[in-house]
This record gives C-alpha cells, sequence and structure tokens, in this order.
C-alpha cells in the first residue's frame, strides 16, 4: 500500500516537472513570423494569443511596436471612410444608360426592317442566294477600291442630341438650353464663386507649376 | 603584360579556341544585333505612325467679358469684340450684355485619341478646358469629352456634339462685376 502511494506519488511529482518544463520551453519558444505578424494586428485568440503575450512579456520592444502599429490602426479607421463612392459614378452610369438605350433603337429598327420586308416571301427564299452571292462580289469589289490611306475621321457612333453633364460640385448647377436663333447650345453655370477682383486672370499663373509641367514627356526611342 | 605573355605563347598557330569563341561570338551579335535593329525600325516607324495622334479636327476656344456697366479703366486694355460675335452674343437671353470685350482666345488639334487642353488666357491657366474625340457623330458632327477646368479645379464634365457651325457657349463665373462666357467652337 504505502509502496503504491508513493510509486504514485513519484508520478504525479514527475508529470507535474514535465508540464513545467514544457511551459518553460513553450514560454522561452520564440512565435515565428507569421505568428507575431497576426499578433500583432490583433488577429490572435485563445492558447495562441496567451502564449505569444507571455513571450512578448520578455520583449518590451515588441510590445512598443504592436501599440504603435495598433495605435496607426485606429487612426487611419478614424480619418478613412470606410467605403468610397467611385467619382463621377453617376455621369458613367448616365452614359452607359444611354449607350443601351442607342443599342435597343438600333436593334429594334433592323428588326422592323429586315421584318417586314423578308420574312413571309416565299419569292425571296429563291431570290436569296443569288443576293448573298451578289453582295459578296460587291464586298469583295469594295475591298479592292479602299484606299490604304489612314481614315482622316474617327468612326462615327450614335449619339443622343443632349449632351450629359456631370458637375463634380455639388454646389455648382448647371442649365443647358438651345438657342433657337443661331442653333448655339448655352450652358449657365449657377453657384459659381467669383474670381478675386484683384486678381488679374490674364496673365502668369498663379500657381507655382503649370498645366505642361504635369505632362510627363516619355521617351520611348529603344537605343542600342 | 605577364598575361599577355603567357597568351602568346599557349597560342597556336590554327584553330585556336578564342579564335573560334571570337568568330561564334561575332555570329551570335549578328544574329541578335541584326533582329533587334530591325525591331527598332519598326518601332520607330510604328511611333510615327500612331494612329492616336492623327488630327481629327480643331477646337477654338474664346474667352469674352460681358457687362451692362460702361468698362472701367482695367478692361480697356482688352479688345473690342467683332461685330458679328457681338451680335450672335446678344442674340442669347443668358449672354445679353451692351458690352463686351474680349480676354483671349486659343485654337488646338483635336487628336484621334489623345487628350488635349485650351488655354485661352495662356499664360494664366484659371480657366482651361481638356478635351478628347470621342469619334463622329452620324450628323458629321465631332462628338467630345469636354472638361471645363477653374482654378485648377474640375467645375464641369460633359460630352458635347460640336458642329462648325453651331457653338459651344457657356456662362461661367464673374468678375469685377462681369460675367465671363467661353465660347468653343468647331473649326473647319
Amino acid at each position: 500500500m504505502h509502496g503504491k502511494n508513493s510509486s504514485s506519488i513519484f508520478n504525479l511529482k514527475f508529470n507535474n516537472s514535465k508540464l513545467k518544463k514544457d511551459m518553460e520551453r513553450q514560454h522561452n519558444q520564440a512565435p515565428d513570423e507569421a505568428m507575431l505578424t497576426l499578433w500583432t494586428d490583433g488577429e490572435l485568440n485563445g492558447d495562441e494569443l496567451a502564449r505569444v503575450e507571455l513571450w512578448a512579456q520578455d520583449h518590451p520592444e515588441l510590445l512598443v511596436e504592436r501599440d504603435a502599429v495598433r495605435a496607426m490602426q485606429s487612426s487611419i479607421q478614424a480619418n478613412m471612410p470606410a467605403s468610397v463612392e467611385p467619382p463621377y459614378a453617376d455621369f458613367f452610369n448616365l452614359r452607359i444608360l444611354r449607350a443601351i438605350e442607342n443599342e435597343k433603337a438600333e436593334s429594334a429598327a433592323s428588326v422592323r426592317s429586315t421584318g417586314s420586308q423578308w420574312m413571309g416571301s416565299k419569292f425571296n427564299k429563291w431570290l436569296a442566294l443569288p443576293a448573298a452571292a451578289a453582295a459578296m462580289l460587291m464586298c469583295f469589289y469594295m475591298g479592292t477600291q479602299v484606299s490604304p490611306m489612314p481614315e482622316s475621321l474617327a468612326p462615327m457612333a450614335a449619339v443622343s442630341a443632349k449632351p450629359a453633364i456631370y458637375m463634380p460640385d455639388g454646389d455648382v448647377r448647371a442649365n443647358i438650353f438651345s438657342s433657337d436663333d443661331n442653333g448655339a447650345t448655352v450652358i449657365v453655370l449657377e453657384g459659381l464663386e467669383d474670381i478675386p477682383d484683384d486678381f488679374e486672370i490674364v496673365g502668369e499663373p498663379r500657381h507655382s507649376g503649370s498645366a505642361s509641367s504635369r505632362a510627363v514627356m516619355v521617351n520611348t526611342e529603344m537605343i542600342f | 603584360m605577364t598575361l599577355f605573355v603567357i597568351s602568346k605563347l599557349t597560342l597556336k598557330p590554327t584553330r585556336q579556341p578564342t579564335t573560334m569563341m571570337i568568330r561564334c561570338l561575332r555570329l551570335v551579335f549578328a544574329a541578335v544585333l541584326l533582329p533587334s535593329l530591325m525591331v527598332s525600325s519598326s518601332l520607330a516607324e510604328q511611333s510615327d505612325s500612331d494612329k492616336g495622334k492623327e488630327i481629327v479636327g480643331k477646337i477654338k476656344a474664346s474667352l469674352y467679358l460681358g457687362s451692362d456697366a460702361a468698362p472701367e479703366k482695367w478692361a480697356e486694355k482688352y479688345a473690342l469684340v467683332e461685330k458679328e460675335v457681338t451680335e450672335r452674343l446678344r442674340g442669347i437671353q443668358q449672354m445679353k450684355f451692351q458690352h463686351y470685350r474680349k480676354l483671349g482666345t486659343d485654337i488646338q488639334p483635336v487628336f484621334r485619341s489623345y487628350e488635349n487642353w485650351l488655354a485661352p488666357l495662356k499664360p494664366s491657366e484659371e480657366i482651361l478646358l481638356s478635351f478628347e474625340s470621342r469619334g463622329r457623330s452620324g450628323d458629321g458632327g465631332l462628338r467630345l469629352d469636354l472638361e471645363f477646368w477653374q482654378h485648377r479645379r474640375k467645375i464641369m464634365q460633359m460630352n458635347p456634339v460640336l458642329h462648325t457651325d453651331k457653338s459651344l457657349l457657356i456662362l461661367g463665373p464673374r468678375w469685377r462685376g462681369c460675367s465671363l462666357i467661353i465660347a468653343i467652337e468647331l473649326m473647319n
């Protein structure tokens, strides 16, 4: 009996010392870089957090660094908005909607023209093959007549008559009119600040840099 | 010197490895350099024939000053506006003034796919217009992305279609009791 008790006490002592050694080893074992980064960012929890916190108590420089990073994070969160609206979003949305409307109108017109004239006519079925052959010949002929010189103007684009206007500054409004007399488009801007009277607008720029100085010239010439 | 002597001693009259190597290198350089030169010349040609730099039109921006009060002394140094333009401006309700003065004009090409700037008050940058072509409209007009800048701040962005016979007029900010009028025209 006495022998059994003494052996169990010995086992308990042995286990306790092993546990202590494990804890000491864990305490002395430095966490890896990834673990430290997660700890610095405040993304650790549970045992991992406890272990790194325990280890960091002996490394005050890391505690200082962690505090600095967290202070910077809170400063950024305080000063930066959580989400930012993209610039000119409504202007581009408006243009996309107009492009879709134009496309719909064009496709509807083409369906009307092709549907009413061609569908339902048996005679046209007999004409389809020679017409296709003639069209191919015509295309071939036109292809041979195309000048190799570049076209002087950009390709045509379908546009709506009324231009889309976007005002980045919400305080400024634009009223658009069409002049009947000379066909001019008139835009009246309201809400603009007056230019200071003491400023001579026709003269040297007010700012240090010029418009041309903002441009970056990139030399693409290859030198060998 | 020592190296030179050693190399001289070790060189043999025929089929020396150094000579062979130089020959091989010559061939390699010729094989690499020739295509490189050809590619560079073709790239230079491409940069010369960049379609984006083609001029698809010219636009003119004129800046006028309109006021009902008689022009003060400071305004006398600015040119009077042509009679035709005065009549045209007076025909528009919003731009009807007793007196007009011309502050400046700028004409710039419209590139096929590059942005350009108009600075009618050169060298001042108080009023600027940036523009970029968006192609021709179905009725022969020139479609643009146009931005109006005042004091380096973007005031307005729009996509007008300019025609040679139809100008775009903007009634802008006030200065010294007068109204600024910006006239944008597509030139022939």
